[in-house]
């Protein structure tokens, strides 16, 4: 079984799918390795919750598919989605955008930014001095950068900033301090 | 509890003692995360780790100084671009060398002990079993292997390998509840050194002709033109509301409201920001690693919980923020 269908089962166990689940229940069932790794994932999530009973008969599942095949079928109406969701592209990829689009807005404006990017190289002729350092307000320029990168952009990047500020919060008051900041360092590669 | 905490303070700080509290603490998973937080934050030290995140690998190394209660802290990225990150108890810096840019943060790292501390471990066990699970060499040091799990599905695990002597974590994963890993650490080589020279926290990038950003302050910002205070209606059992502010974010005019939750080791943040009329509005789901997000749209605001606990669980608080005002 592939790495692929692995996560794909892990991921649907765990209520995280985001694709089609109908289809890919149906995959699962029409293949034995399949339906055995379903049936150990539930039993290690089982054990690890500490809900097996003391002993298992292995038989449990020929059982239950016995019972299962002699159910009747139910023609339950479909779920209607409550949520039109619209899956972000996936937070790593939307990360890196952020960023990229954080840059573009300053390499787009630099010419109504002269000003402002003067104030800047005086700050920067000595980085090693604490410095006071401000945002060029994207909104107060004469071309409003919202102009210049997609929408999709725009909220990748607003995604981009609560994950920068929710690490802030989240390397101080945790044990694993680094990860958060190694999460920043390492977002490079996947761009 | 505090008595002890005392204890195992001064333990570290003198090392005649040290000794005796270990031999004590061993078999204690909840001692001993007690102490590694402390000699995360009391140690000098300077290491090299490998930061797992799905099939990416990448290289760091880290450099930590802590003088007379404050810490320094410098990360580097040996793997890729030379990115670094330089932290004091004032300021976070974020140097992108490929961009040019910098990217400056406040800090919020505080004195020893008063803030780095996770909540009261007898807090966090009610909702995570602790268990030692053994012995292991990671970087050539003795380490004792702990594991962390929780009691229901709507927060992750942790495995820690905490080195014997120093008490520093020297290998992390974080897990689902089937336990697969979403993240890793693991150092490859760890010093721990009486003296960190300055030099080595200063960052190797020279940032001439960089450009310098930084959140703007709350002054220059316009106030929300809703007083609307918010609140998740919904939040796992132990957790509660550690924080609420209200955040400059580089995107917005606005500051955006900032709602911080936690049960002492998982954290989860919840932004809720005003978006009339704009187009740029996502909703739904999505992952990086052990972080989860989950956004929603309502009367104008858009509303985002992000956190390291599974999807179920920042979804369930998304949706069930509302105003209380």
């Amino acid at each position: 079984m592939s790495e692929h269908n692995k996560q794909q089962l892990s991921s649907l166990i765990d209520g995280e799918y985001e694709g089609n689940n109908h289809k890919a229940l149906d995959n699962v069932m029409n293949n034995q390795e399949m339906i055995a790794t379903w049936a150990r994932y539930h039993l290690i999530g089982d054990c690890l919750r500490g809900h097996l009973p003391k002993t298992i008969s292995n038989q449990v599942f020929t059982h239950v598919t016995n019972v299962l095949i002699s159910e009747p079928t139910v023609l339950a109406p479909q779920k209607i989605k409550t949520i039109n969701l619209k899956p972000f592209v996936g937070f790593a990829i939307a990360a890196s955008v952020a960023i990229v689009a954080l840059f573009t807005i300053q390499d787009s404006n630099k010419a109504n930014l002269s000003s402002t990017t003067k104030a800047f190289a005086t700050n920067t002729a000595n980085p090693s001095e604490n410095q006071t350092f401000s945002f060029p307000n994207p909104q107060l320029s004469p071309e409003s950068p919202r102009k210049l990168i997609s929408p999709k952009e725009i909220a990748n990047q607003r995604l981009n900033n609560y994950l920068m500020n929710h690490n802030q919060y989240r390397s101080t008051g945790n044990m694993n301090g680094i990860f958060p900041y190694a999460r920043l360092v390492t977002i490079e590669s996947q761009e | 509890m505090k008595s002890q905490s005392l204890c195992l303070f001064l333990a570290l700080f003198l090392g005649g003692i040290q000794n005796i509290c270990a031999a004590e603490s061993s078999s204690e998973p909840q001692v001993l995360i007690d102490e590694m937080s402390i000699a995360s934050v009391s140690l000098n030290y300077d290491g090299v780790f490998v930061y797992t995140i799905g099939n990416q690998i990448d290289t760091l190394r880290i450099i930590h100084k802590s003088d007379d209660g404050d810490s320094y802290q410098r990360l580097i990225s040996l793997t890729g671009h030379a990115r670094e990150v330089v932290r004091n108890k004032d300021q976070v810096r974020c140097y992108f060398p490929e961009k040019k840019s910098v990217i400056v943060e406040k800090s919020r790292l505080g004195k020893l002990v008063s803030t780095y501390l996770p909540q009261p471990i007898e807090l966090i066990s009610d909702f995570y079993t602790f268990e030692m699970a053994g012995e292991d060499r990671i970087a050539g040091l003795d380490a004792w292997i702990i594991n962390i799990k929780p009691i229901d599905r709507y927060r992750y695990g942790y495995q820690l390998w905490i080195d014997k002597e120093s008490k520093l974590l020297l290998k992390s994963e974080l897990k689902n509840k089937l336990g697969v890993t979403l993240e890793k650490i693991m150092f490859a080589q760890l010093s721990v050194l009486d003296h960190i020279d300055d030099a080595l926290l200063k960052p190797s990038t020279v940032a001439e002709g960089f450009t310098w950003y930084k959140n703007a302050t709350n002054e220059a910002l316009e106030t929300s033109v809703s007083d609307k205070k918010w609140r998740a209606n919904w939040i796992p059992s132990g957790f509660s509301m550690s924080e609420q502010s209200k955040e400059p974010m580089l995107t917005s005019r606005i500051p955006v409201e900032h709602l911080v939750y936690s049960d002492g080791l998982a954290m989860v943040s919840i932004y809720v920001e005003k978006l009339d009329k704009q187009p740029d509005i996502v909703v739904g789901a999505s992952n990086f690693g052990g972080i989860n997000t989950y956004a929603v749209y309502t009367s104008g605001y858009q509303i985002t919980a992000v956190g390291e606990v599974p999807k179920i669980t920042v979804k369930l608080m998304a949706d069930s923020v509302e105003p209380y005002q």
